[in-house]
């Protein structure tokens, strides 16, 4: 059922090499979240994202200190692979310190290619952090009317949200089908089904994902004792995925920045500094993202007690936002009566029968 | 009569333990895992059969556990060492409520309920620091036996200290001390206390209530479970085998399906 979703993502950037050489149009990348992706569609280009790869990590090291995260690490080897050679210009927002950090190596290395930053005002003044968010907007979109050499208009937005709207509902969908029925949704399979929209354009990911939507809502209801909801950046290395489906641990919902919380922003609704404050800051909490008016914990406790879940937090070395997040979400899950566990993973990693050791005592204990 | 079989079998050693009905320890074996460590754990079953006088025919039902518990075909199940070990020690020491398992590539404490159910448990992360591993390298930095290590930590004069974790920074810095002429009992105190301050940083995270008790090949070092005792303001009780707390009480859910 997922089998295609795995074979683009096996290809590494090779879907959107072919699109652009079969298109002709340009490529920007999202480093990694949390840039309204209808911008550069509207702009006739394809956003892309990369979140960390399965890289050993060798070049990177002459950049980036060992110390860096593991997901910006790899990022950057895969930069210096060639595996960005097809992206035109790249779009870097400030979630991390790593990341902001990355954006400037990437100035440095790749100086024929754009790097534009998109800063995330961390400021409780919620006016002035709109204000600022549209001058971000309006400075990326004039940088990417340079890149891609069209200017962008309302028609071309429009037609881009319905183009991104589409491609949420269905999404959303898929969400849904896997709250509802988490026994007929293999992990490695949801995943799998996610990640490879990051390398194709909206459209063909859209293209994809409706039939298997479409399918999955017709499964029957199949039992799935253990349920869980993962807690995270991104669920990378993606392998470990299958852990979860081979020790009968059904992940029901997900709090990841590559997943749940980019998902529940919706669409851009419009330019103007409410439209960009509500993208942005609009949806569920994030640990990169400085909100006082949100509680992560709160919302994570209800999260599990609607889904009748235990949370898994999946940490990537050396993640700051969540680890830093970490020790206060336990306790606050523990609180609500929530069975929580942790693990750490780094990429690239090998073997994980430790982790293995851990999930199954989880299930044991919940 | 039934009888019940647990293998354990670690990142360093394969267990096996035959009991009966009443938890009866009839006959158990300890291994070295070689390269094979398949063939490691039905050597040790064999020879636990062996010792209990018992045939493979006797056995109703076994369950594997540890690392390579996954290989073990043969077993009706196969379980974490995290609830084997809390089910073996509830079964020697009843009112065990926090459990420290320290075996030879990782370290796990346990908050422990009524007959062994783990309510919540922590991990070491992958490297060695706070496991066997970590003494069996610095105990061969000084030439000495693990038994040996322990037995001269007992006898420290002088407080040292590791400043390092790090199995390999930690075996350099004992390199650097015995350079400079520092005795072997008071180097080995200091690594007894660098692992054992990491331990106590891992039962924190499951919060300390008593009973203590501590299982794993890392109990039978007696300097440890001392300098573990002082940290921790409290007895720590230590089964007579702690090394077959996995594998016994793996017999025991053998027995319980």
């Amino acid at each position: 059922m997922f089998e295609e979703f795995v074979a683009i993502n096996s290809r590494g950037a090779g879907a959107i090499r072919d699109w652009k050489k079969r298109t002709g149009r340009k490529v920007v990348a999202v480093m990694p979240e949390y840039f309204p992706p209808e911008v550069i569609t509207a702009l006739g280009a394809c956003p892309v994202r990369f979140r960390g790869a399965q890289v050993p990590i060798s070049k990177a090291d002459t950049y980036l200190q060992s110390f860096s995260c593991t997901t910006t690490r790899t990022i950057l080897e895969q930069a210096l692979d060639g595996e960005m050679d097809e992206v035109d210009a790249f779009v870097f927002t400030s979630m991390c310190d790593n990341q902001q950090n990355l954006a400037e190596v990437f100035k440095r290395l790749f100086p024929g290619r754009p790097v534009i930053i998109f800063m995330i005002p961390f400021t409780s003044q919620v006016q002035s952090r709109r204000e600022r968010l549209k001058e971000q907007l309006h400075a990326a979109i004039a940088g990417l009317e340079q890149v891609t050499g069209s200017t962008f208009t309302q028609g071309a937005f429009e037609q881009a949200k319905a183009l991104h709207g589409k491609h949420g509902a269905l999404v959303d969908r898929l969400y849904e089908v896997r709250r509802r029925n988490p026994g007929a949704v293999t992990a490695h399979g949801f995943y799998s089904a996610l990640k490879a929209g990051s390398h194709l354009p909206v459209e063909e990911h859209t293209d994809m994902l409706g039939p298997l939507v479409s399918r999955l809502e017709k499964e029957p209801v199949r039992p799935a004792e253990h349920r869980i909801i993962i807690a995270g950046i991104t669920p990378e290395p993606l392998e470990l995925t299958k852990l979860f489906d081979e020790l009968g641990l059904y992940i029901v919902d997900d709090d990841m920045t590559s997943g749940a919380r980019l998902y529940s922003k919706g669409v851009l609704a419009g330019t103007d500094a409410a439209g960009i404050d509500a993208f942005v800051f609009g949806g569920s909490p994030c640990s990169t993202l400085y909100d006082p008016s949100k509680d992560r914990g709160a919302y994570l406790v209800g999260k599990a007690r609607a889904s009748r879940a235990g949370v898994v937090l999946w940490q990537i070395k050396f993640c700051e936002p969540e680890a830093f997040e970490r020790p206060d979400l336990t306790a606050r899950l523990k609180q609500g009566g929530v069975p929580v566990m942790s693990f750490e993973v780094e990429l690239p990693m090998a073997g994980f029968e430790g982790i293995r050791t851990r999930l199954q005592a989880f299930k044991e204990i919940m | 009569m039934s009888y019940f079989a647990g293998i354990d079998v670690g990142s360093l050693t394969a267990k096996a333990v035959i009991i009966d009905r009443d938890n009866k320890i009839l006959g158990s074996h300890i291994l070295g895992i070689g390269q094979d460590s398949l063939k490691a754990g039905m050597d040790a079953y064999g020879e636990a059969l062996k010792k209990a006088g018992l045939k493979r025919e006797d056995v109703t039902s076994i369950v594997s556990t540890g690392y390579s518990r996954k290989r073990f075909t043969e077993a009706a199940m196969q379980k974490t060492e995290i609830s084997c070990h809390a089910r073996g020690i509830a079964a020697v020491f009843p009112s065990v409520r926090t459990l420290l398992d320290v075996g030879g590539q990782d370290s796990k404490s346990m908050k422990v309920g009524g007959e062994g159910r783990v309510l919540d448990f922590a991990m070491n992360d992958k490297c060695a620091a706070g496991t066997g591993r970590f003494v069996d390298v610095m105990a061969a930095a000084l030439s000495l036996t693990l038994d040996g290590l322990s037995d001269a930590a007992l006898s420290f004069k002088e407080e040292l200290s590791l400043s390092s974790t790090c199995t390999v920074f930690g075996e350099s810095e004992v390199v650097s001390l015995l350079s400079q002429g520092q005795s072997v009992p008071d180097i080995a105190w200091a690594i007894v206390k660098s692992i054992a301050d990491r331990l106590v940083s891992l039962v924190k995270r499951v919060g300390i209530e008593q009973d203590i008790a501590m299982s794993g090949g890392m109990a039978k070092n007696r300097a440890l479970v001392a300098r573990l005792e002082d940290r921790i303001g409290f007895d720590i009780l230590v089964p007579p085998e702690p090394q077959l707390m996995g594998a016994f009480g793996a017999a025991i859910i053998a027995k319980g399906r």
